[in-house]
Parts: structure tokens; C-alpha cells; sequence
């Protein structure tokens, strides 16, 4: 059939067509077998695939994986990427730079004219032109791999360093449901410089641009059978990655689970995760985002780079259902537990052996 | 808008979209998760200017595309013009002993459209399984209506002969 009319067809069996075109088709159906038969079969095809949709039914897991971000308070939307502010201030400079050229091969003639009002404004004042530039904003439906956080920071240009930040200072335990083992014990800044010499840090300060300190913000830091560990007060930067975003929102589960343990069962292949730090949700993600035992997920201590969310599912038949353990700590680990779409608190530990 | 209400009237079409997509349970159960993830995410930067549909299934079309991308399966290569699509869509239509086996028209349909390249696959899912307009279609798949159109008909035509109707 010539392409044309078998398009016409399709066009008439969705209801396509004009009156006029589809009484033209009708008409010449009626002394056309093959036209009337192609109507017919397309009829018959579309039906088909209905019927193919209307068998297919959700498995019941779903709505039970899905449950508790059914419950979830809406998330705000996190603001702009570091690198987008950056480049948004880059882009209003070079704009700026742009213009004043053009201004001044227009007139090319000097005047040493008074200050004009805008030069006459404090610096801070004038400062918050650059503030006006505008920032692109989140996409929820980028495309980019999420879990693909070396491809991530390959794209973001270095940011300037963050200033030296306080030394991490030992809390106690927070966490009442934390084995009793736990040890107190502090990061410093010598086994960070250790873990740098180590090459640790390599792949990451390589790579990671380095964001504005953000607020400082506590994390239980919680020992497991094989490494003591302690509470430590964390600094969360902004977490640039293509599924994290940072929130306030309470977290619609939390739980108290330490290394090794984990409670309710994943479901699928998929461990749904929510980073969550002092009972904040600060990234979610799931365990298609892990990638080369990396998560996209970026928290500083002293200054360093960490990064490390490693949902271990090991209770009874699940054990391991679902793993991604990180190749390396970089001076402190942080470690989470995949529980289907809820997780529990994260566990920071010592840098693996 | 709330999570929940959107959950409730997406699921079984993302979840079918998803099955049709990627081609196993176990796959479309992951990549219906990570959708409704994302729109749980995008949720609040929703600003009605799509429809709610149009802007659910951009999502997942986005997700499940990559996904195949990244994962390399049933990605075939997409010929635009409609006879090498036909040509190369293998015909799952059974022989005579297989015939009598599996002579259902829906398992024919199913086997046929699993084996059309993805970007038919989808156009042809979304119009018949999902009843969205070629609009709609255009506007989930970022195309031009009259693509639409055309990738319908070439698909239909390819199914037709696939399972020998």
C-alpha cells in the first residue's frame, strides 16, 4: 500500500482526520477491499494493544516499596548547583565586560565626568548587581545518569578552595540504639592528612570542585563490631549531584540501625535511599545511583571531601540483597542502610583497612 | 499537588511503559521507582504549565531512554525510512507447529512490539496503550506532531506484517 494512504489510514483510525478527508477515505473504502482491509487490520492492531495494557497490572510490591514517599512531605526545590552560580556570576561579568567594550568603541571619547550615582553606591550595594544575574534552575527530568558521579565532576569546573575549617570536635554518642561498644574517639586532621597521603583523596580533590563552607551540622558517628567509632561533627556541603538536592523536609522514616542490620526487605534490585543527616533529609536517591561503589553524594569534614552511603542488607534471607560499598573512605566513612524505599540513619565509620 | 494522588493515577500506565520499555519485570519494577522518584522530586517545581501526564510521562520517557542507552538493551538501531524498519523487525509470527501452540493475536502483538526499535515502540504504546494524542506524544517525546505521525503509521505497519495481520 502506498505510504501515503497507509499514513491516512493510521491518521483515521486515531481520529485524525478532518470530516472532509475522512469522508473521502470512507468513500473510496467502499470500492477499495485493500483500503477497507487496512482500515480494518489498523482497527484490529489498535485494539490489540489496548487489550495488552488493559492485562497489565503493577506487581503489588510496588505500592509497598512506594509507600512511605507516598507519605512524604513534598521536598523544596534545592537551589542552583554551585557551578551554576559560578557560572551565572561568569556570565554576568563577561556581560558586563561586554557591554562596557561596546559602550566605550561607541565613545571612544574620555571624559573624566563625575561619579555617576551607581559609582557613588557602597560596595556592598553595588555588589548585589552581581546577585541579580540569573541562575539556571533544576530540571526534574534530566537525563544524565544519576548515579554517575565521576561523570558528574568531570563536567564542574574547580570552585575555590574553602577556608580552613575548624577542627572536628568529639560529642559523645547520640544514638541510644547504637551497639554498646561504641568508642569515642575523634577525626583529626593528622588522619585525614593520612588518609590524603594514602591517596585517597586523590580521585576526589582531583575531580570535586570545592563549595563554600556550608553550616556545620552533627552526625552520629557510631562504632560497628570491627571499627569503634564516635560522634563527630560533620560540615554538609550542598550536594551537587544530579539526583541530590537538599532539603529540610522531615524524613518520612527513620530508623535506628547500626552496621549489619537492617530491617524490612528491599524490594527488586532497588534500594531507595534517603540521606539523612540529624533527621534531615539531605539527598535521596536509590541504589541505581551507586556506580563503581560510589555514591553521588558529597560531605566534608575538615575540609575533605567524603563520601560513601553503603546500604547493606544483611537480615536473614536478604543478606546482601543489596550492597554498595565504596572502594574507598576518605577519612571517614558514611555508611546507610537500604531498607526498600525508607532507609535508617547513616553510620559514620572508620576508613576500611 | 500531592505525591500520592499523582502515584495513584500513574502507576499502572508508568508501570506499564516501563515493562514495554525495558522488556523484563525486573527492570520495569526498578525504573518505575526511580520515575515516581523523580517526579516525587520534581514535584514541587511543577508549575502546571504541562499537563500532569504530558509532564509523568516526559519523565519516565527521560529515564527509560537513558536506561536503554546506558544499559545497551533492546537497542536496535532506528531506520527512518518505514520499509527498512520492516525489513528488519523480525517476524515473530509462529510457524505451523508453533502456530497451533501460540495462536494468540495479543502474544503476537506483545512479541512484535518488544522487537520494535524503542522510539516506535514508545510512539506506538503511548497512542494505543496509553490513549495519549498525537500532541500529547509530540510533547512527551520532544518531536514534531507530523514525526509522530509517521513513526505511528510506519510502526503500525511494521506490527501488521510482524503478526501477519
Amino acid at each position: 500500500m502506498d505510504e501515503s494512504l497507509r499514513d491516512l489510514v493510521s491518521r483515521y483510525t486515531d481520529g485524525d482526520l478532518d470530516d472532509a478527508e475522512s469522508s473521502r477515505l470512507e468513500a473510496r473504502s467502499e470500492t477499495d477491499p485493500d483500503l477497507a482491509a487496512e482500515i480494518e487490520t489498523t482497527r484490529k492492531l489498535r485494539a490489540a494493544v489496548r487489550a495488552i495494557a488493559d492485562r497489565m497490572e503493577p506487581p503489588a510490591a510496588l505500592d509497598r516499596v512506594m509507600e512511605p514517599l507516598r507519605q512524604a512531605p513534598p521536598v523544596p526545590v534545592r537551589q542552583a548547583r554551585p557551578v551554576f552560580r559560578w557560572l551565572g556570576i561568569a556570565a554576568a561579568l563577561v556581560l558586563g565586560v561586554t557591554v562596557a567594550t561596546e559602550m566605550a568603541r561607541r565613545n571612544p571619547t574620555p571624559t573624566m565626568s563625575p561619579a555617576s550615582p551607581q559609582q557613588n553606591r557602597p560596595i556592598a550595594e553595588r555588589d548585589e548587581i552581581f546577585k541579580l544575574a540569573p541562575l539556571p534552575t533544576a530540571v526534574p527530568n534530566d537525563n544524565r545518569p544519576l548515579g554517575a558521579a565521576d561523570h558528574l565532576l568531570e563536567e564542574e569546573p574547580a570552585l575555590p578552595a574553602a577556608p580552613e575549617p575548624a577542627p572536628l570536635e568529639v560529642m559523645g554518642p547520640l544514638d541510644a540504639a547504637a551497639p554498646s561498644t561504641s568508642n569515642a574517639e575523634s577525626i583529626s586532621s593528622a588522619d585525614l592528612r593520612s588518609a590524603d597521603e594514602d591517596g585517597d583523596l586523590e580521585l576526589w580533590q582531583g575531580k570535586m570542585p570545592r563549595p563554600a563552607p556550608a553550616k556545620r551540622e552533627t552526625i552520629s558517628r557510631v562504632d560497628s563490631p570491627r571499627e569503634p567509632g564516635t560522634e563527630a561533627e560533620f560540615k554538609r556541603q550542598e550536594i551537587p549531584t544530579d539526583g541530590g538536592r537538599e532539603s529540610t523536609a522531615e524524613p518520612s522514616a527513620v530508623g535506628k540501625l547500626s552496621r549489619g542490620q537492617a530491617k524490612g526487605r528491599p524490594q527488586g534490585m532497588v534500594a531507595s535511599v534517603l540521606l539523612l543527616i540529624d533527621d534531615t533529609v539531605v539527598w535521596t536517591g536509590s541504589s541505581t545511583n551507586c556506580q563503581n561503589g560510589r555514591w553521588p553524594v558529597r560531605i566534608e569534614v575538615e575540609g575533605k571531601v567524603v563520601s560513601a552511603i553503603t546500604p547493606v542488607v544483611d537480615e536473614g534471607e536478604d543478606k546482601e540483597a543489596v550492597s554498595c560499598i565504596p572502594d574507598a573512605f576518605i577519612g571517614s566513612g558514611l555508611e546507610g542502610v537500604g531498607n526498600g524505599i525508607h532507609l535508617g540513619e547513616l553510620l559514620v565509620g572508620e576508613p576500611p583497612k | 499537588m500531592v505525591f500520592d494522588e499523582v502515584y495513584e493515577r500513574f502507576r499502572r500506565p508508568i508501570w506499564r511503559l516501563a515493562r514495554r520499555l525495558t522488556g523484563n519485570d525486573d527492570e520495569a519494577f526498578d525504573a518505575t521507582q526511580e520515575i515516581f522518584l523523580r517526579v516525587w522530586r520534581g514535584l514541587d517545581g511543577f508549575r502546571g504549565e504541562a499537563k500532569v501526564s504530558t509532564w509523568v510521562f516526559q519523565i519516565a520517557w527521560n529515564y527509560l531512554r537513558g536506561h536503554h542507552r546506558r544499559y545497551g538493551r533492546h537497542l536496535n538501531a532506528v531506520a527512518d525510512q518505514s520499509e527498512e524498519l520492516v525489513a528488519r523487525t523480525p517476524d515473530p509470527s509462529p510457524g505451523p507447529e508453533q502456530r497451533a501452540v501460540s495462536s494468540d493475536l495479543l502474544d503476537r502483538v506483545t512479541a512484535a512490539m518488544d522487537e520494535l526499535p524503542e522510539h516506535y515502540r514508545v510512539v506506538v504504546w503511548l497512542r494505543d496503550g496509553e490513549d495519549l494524542s498525537y500532541s500529547e506524544i509530540a510533547e512527551v517525546l520532544d518531536l514534531p506532531i507530523g514525526t509522530v505521525r509517521s513513526r505511528l503509521a510506519r510502526a503500525r505497519a511494521a506490527l501488521k506484517k510482524a503478526v501477519d495481520l
